[in-house]
């Protein structure tokens, strides 16, 4: 390795300045007036002459292939989603009220609920939750689909949703992941789509071939927190 | 105002940040055989052919040496009939911006015919620093061979 003739660079900052060893040395005269070694000229200076080498090996034919690509503008205002699927059905919610996804777990049944909707209580990291059915708030038809769907995603997850005031968990078959869109993206629900499932989704977003209903979290929690009291 | 400083030869020039597009590290430039002695040569930015002038060779007899620091600032470059192209200049030690007021910069008294880029001086730190004038850096026939090859 003896491409380049090492450079000497005195480490004053390590030595004297604010890194240096306690009770070691006296400290720098200048860091009076700098406070901090990265306020001093010399540190800044001593940078710059790390970066006075000649370029290594690799260096130009990779920046040369980086710049001659083009360059990915991202759009902004995007919205994150959480995108999974309930039996037949690409559902999604807005990623900020999600709290956690985890494995399944058994559900303790409650006498005397909504069976539709309430399924029971789920124990969540010691807390007790409430459990309840996507599908049955909106009256989604039972899957055929195989339970284990595609090769990306996780299959039986359970998803605690919160918005601040209320905590739900409810059980999805599979979790793609996270997704970001821009808002133009989502198209109106097409009129076919039954009544109740249409009052819940916000937008219909085209997603890998699949059209992913994205769900209003806003009335989800409103109805969820009205049909338990 | 902001301006970027850099190196050609042993003297430090700046140069006005809002005419910058991007400044790229050296990357692989192919060559213009019988071309000017100070034009590097051309690279494929994001799709686009851009001329690359090595300003280093432009003001003294030494091309720019290959170190980290040296860098291609992509420069709007004003062209003929209105429109603007991308210019890249090859320069030592592009490493540091900084902010200069207007009527900070002295005149310099000397007009070079030869060379109409270099503009009003200003001193930083011990240093006396030339602004360029992007605009005057290619002579006019030549900017107009260059950008007709690439338009």
């Amino acid at each position: 390795m003896n491409e380049t003739a090492a450079i000497i660079i005195d480490d004053c900052w390590n030595r004297i300045g604010v890194w240096r060893q306690r009770n070691s040395e006296e400290a720098c005269p200048i860091l009076k007036r700098v406070v901090h070694c990265r306020n001093c000229e010399h540190y800044s200076a001593a940078g710059q002459k790390i970066l006075q080498r000649e370029i290594p090996a690799s260096y130009r034919e990779e920046w040369t292939k980086v710049i001659s690509a083009q360059k990915k503008i991202k759009q902004p205002n995007t919205e994150s989603i959480v995108i999974f699927r309930l039996g037949d059905e690409w559902l999604s919610i807005p990623s900020v009220i999600v709290r956690e996804i985890t494995s399944s777990k058994p559900i303790r049944r409650l006498p005397h609920t909504r069976r539709n909707i309430v399924k029971g209580l789920v124990n969540m990291r010691g807390e007790l939750q409430i459990c309840i059915s996507l599908g049955g708030l909106m009256d989604l038809e039972k899957g055929e689909l195989p339970r284990r769907f595609g090769s990306v995603g996780i299959a039986d997850r359970m998803i605690l949703i919160s918005n601040g005031e209320h905590e739900f968990v409810f059980p999805v078959t599979e979790v793609h992941g996270l997704h970001r869109h821009h808002p133009s993206e989502l198209q109106a629900v097409p009129a076919t789509v039954s009544k109740s499932k249409a009052t819940y989704t916000r937008g219909v977003l085209h997603w890998n071939d699949q059209h992913v209903a994205c769900l209003e979290a806003e009335l989800l929690f409103h109805t969820l927190s009205r049909s338990l009291s | 105002m902001l301006y970027l400083l850099l190196r050609m030869g042993t003297e430090r020039y700046a140069l006005d940040a809002r005419r910058i597009v991007e400044v790229v590290p050296m990357v692989n430039l192919k060559p213009l055989p019988h071309a000017e002695p100070y034009i590097a040569g051309l690279f494929d930015y994001r799709g686009t052919l851009v001329p690359v002038i090595d300003l280093c060779r432009l003001t003294t007899t030494q091309h720019c040496g290959e170190f980290l620091t040296t860098r291609i600032v992509l420069v709007e470059y004003p062209a003929a009939e209105d429109r603007s192209h991308i210019l890249g200049l090859l320069a030592e030690q592009v490493t540091e911006t900084i902010k200069i007021k207007e009527g900070e910069f002295l005149p310099a008294g000397i007009h070079v015919d030869d060379a109409p880029y270099l503009g009003d001086l200003i001193k930083v730190g011990e240093a006396m620093v030339q602004r360029l004038e992007v605009e005057h850096i290619l002579p006019s026939e030549l900017r107009d061979n260059l950008f007709r090859e690439c338009a």
